[in-house]
């Protein structure tokens, strides 16, 4: 996009495809499910849910899996150059200093390994006390 | 989402997240409308911190700093775990650590990503594999008959104890507006151009009238005052721009 004026009116229709894409989700579990659902879908699909599984449904969990596994790992990108963007306007609008590209790249890797080692040091900890499927 | 509607049932869960969704589009919205209106004034790329000065001060500007990091880098932690998670529940026959080096792998490629612009085309992917995920739900439609005779299905229009459970989901799957502003500021073509630098040349030499004028202020040209933005608090000054001698007004002649 190039008119900063779309934002606003790209803002509701993003607004609006996402309460769609929700709401489908939301009424198709709710009429399969009940009320006594669990906290995820992928859970009540799947062999956990009480029910036999079927392989084409087998294969449509795998399908879900992997289709949000990938929107997680485009969405690590999007809030690391977020966050590097957030701190360098900061540093140049408090201390008027502008970073180069190549300290731009060294303060993206400052954010991002920190973030790999806390995630590989509490991953265990977190998938045995939390559900975590997105 | 539905845990949510199981919730909170039906009726009031649905009530709920309309209810929580359009208040965070009016935040979204006056989140730009803040950025319009700082560019207006002025400043060459609003940031959610500056929006956080204006509202409360010194104080408002470190604490939306410090929550917009915290919040996006938690994000990222809880990305990392998210799909590795997944993963393994994918290829639950492959060695975990070779599954988690591939993905740090490919995340960590993507450091080299450096606008938001490129970032966004990957974003495509993921709307894409969130079409993939609903149509798969949707799909699941066919074992209604079959659950049907399996469980003895329960419904309800509503179920107030679950309200805060839903409402606080429903939140979480529409938040994001820290990163509004950089995106805003990411455009390519601005609404309201930046004001130019101050220029520390003089303005050309003119020769002096005859008679010297007497000193009025005048009133038209005079700066109004500025309006405050969001909560009381005076914008700072803005450079004053040199007038070119073509614009100005030509000096009174004193009367005869």
């Amino acid at each position: 996009m190039q008119r900063p004026g779309l934002l606003r009116r790209a803002l509701t229709w993003a607004y609006v495809l996402l309460a769609v894409a929700y709401a489908s989700v939301g009424a198709v579990g709710y009429t399969l499910y009940g009320v006594h659902s669990q906290e995820l879908l992928l859970m009540d699909m799947g062999p956990s849910g009480g029910q036999r599984v079927s392989h084409n449904t087998r294969v449509l969990l795998n399908i879900m899996l992997a289709a949000l596994t990938m929107k997680a790992l485009c969405a690590v990108p999007v809030e690391l150059l977020v966050m590097a963007d957030v701190l360098q306007r900061e540093l140049q609008s408090m201390r008027g200093i502008r970073l180069s590209e190549r300290q731009s790249l060294q303060l993206r890797m400052l954010l991002w390994l920190p973030a790999a080692a806390l995630s590989l040091g509490s991953f265990e900890t977190v998938r045995t006390h939390v559900p975590i499927c997105l | 989402m539905h845990y949510v509607v199981g919730q909170s049932g039906w009726a009031l869960g649905s009530l709920v997240a309309l209810l929580v969704i359009l208040l965070l589009r009016d935040c979204g919205q006056r989140l730009i409308g803040c950025c319009e209106e700082m560019q207006r004034r002025g400043f060459s790329s609003p940031t959610y911190a500056m929006i956080g000065y204006e509202a409360f001060g010194e104080v408002g500007r470190w604490l939306v700093l410090a929550l917009s990091l915290i919040e996006l880098w938690f994000g990222i932690v809880w990305m990392n775990i998210v799909s590795w998670n997944n993963c393994t529940l994918m290829l639950a026959g492959y060695p975990l650590h070779w599954l988690i080096f591939g993905f740090l792998l490919l995340a960590s490629a993507t450091c080299w990503l450096r606008t938001l612009q490129k970032a966004g085309r990957m974003s495509i992917l993921a709307a894409l594999a969130l079409c993939i995920a609903v149509g798969s739900v949707v799909a699941q439609l066919r074992l209604l008959p079959r659950l049907s005779k399996e469980h003895e299905r329960e419904y309800s229009p509503a179920r107030w104890e679950g309200v805060g459970i839903s409402a606080a989901i429903v939140a979480a799957a529409f938040t994001g507006h820290v990163a509004l502003p950089s995106f805003y500021c990411a455009m390519e073509v601005r609404l309201f151009p930046a004001a130019p630098p101050p220029t520390h040349t003089p303005p050309p030499l003119r020769p002096l009238p005859a008679v010297i004028p007497r000193h009025e202020p005048n009133t038209r040209t005079r700066p109004r005052a500025a309006r405050p933005l969001l909560l009381g608090l005076t914008p700072p000054r803005l450079p004053l721009r040199h007038r070119s001698p073509a614009s100005e007004p030509p000096p009174e002649r004193p009367s005869p």
